[in-house]
């Protein structure tokens, strides 16, 4: 179950993987466009993936039971980091984006759901 | 509210939800860590060029960003995961909100990413601001 270095890694891996995507994502595709997003897709995404869930920076206890789940993704760090330091900048909600998110996270979660 | 709009996002937000955990979990299932970071680079790439550099999510100037992230995490969130195997083929790898999993166990991680997350959104509004 969680212990104090469970909870130290988890907060880290959260910090890091907003905040990696927020200083180097915009620049790489502004600077090379297409491949630049590639570039941060290997990079970034994948570097900080083997971090919070290949190491498991991000802890989740939850997966080690038999009826395993649900799984809680580092998406949701990217999106909230990116979501609240343009509310600390003052911009306004953006309806149209999040219900999009969301109900492409509901339609997501039925395909996966119905798979197998 | 434009609703065409939504439409196009959610398609296409679901595209990259779908797409992860289904790919992730077989390439990593036969690759390993490899595996992985390969997955990482083809479908997120591919996922964020429709969702984001096309601007597919409506994300607009004004308005606080919208990730895909979050459709991404809602949908492992809601159902689960599923696998390519070698031997079994398509098997489950993990199960979600819509198969009756509870949250319950789920939460200390979520609520520890949320604020991890926005410890980094608070860091990067100060970079910006004394970056630009």
């Amino acid at each position: 179950m969680w212990g104090w270095n469970n909870v130290i890694t988890t907060l880290f891996g959260s910090i890091i993987f907003p905040l990696v995507i927020g200083l180097v994502w915009g620049k790489l595709a502004e600077e090379y466009k297409t491949f630049g997003g590639i570039l941060a897709g290997f990079f970034v995404v994948g570097t900080v993936w083997l971090l919070n869930h290949g190491i498991g920076l991000i802890y989740e206890p939850q997966m080690t039971r038999e009826f395993a789940g649900p799984w809680s993704d580092q998406g949701l760090t990217a999106f909230w980091g990116l979501f609240v330091a343009d509310l600390f900048a003052g911009k306004k909600v953006n309806w149209n984006a999040l219900l999009s998110a969301i109900l492409g996270g509901v339609l997501g979660g039925l395909l996966l759901y119905a798979t197998v | 509210m434009n609703f065409i709009k939504i439409i196009v996002g959610t398609i296409t937000s679901a595209f990259a939800g779908y797409g992860v955990f289904t790919i992730w979990p077989s390439a990593l299932a036969r690759w390993n860590w490899l595996g992985g970071w390969l997955a990482a680079g083809i479908i997120i790439t591919t996922g964020w060029w429709v969702n984001h550099y096309m601007n597919a999510i409506p994300n607009e100037d004004d308005g606080a960003w919208v990730d895909m992230g979050l459709a991404i995490w809602l949908s492992a969130l809601l159902g689960g995961s599923v696998m390519l195997s070698l031997d079994n083929g398509l098997v489950r790898s993990g199960y979600g909100i819509y198969h009756g999993a509870s949250i319950g166990p789920a939460l200390t991680t979520i609520i520890l990413q949320l604020i991890g997350a926005t410890v980094a959104g608070y860091l990067l509004y100060q970079i910006r601001k004394g970056d630009v």
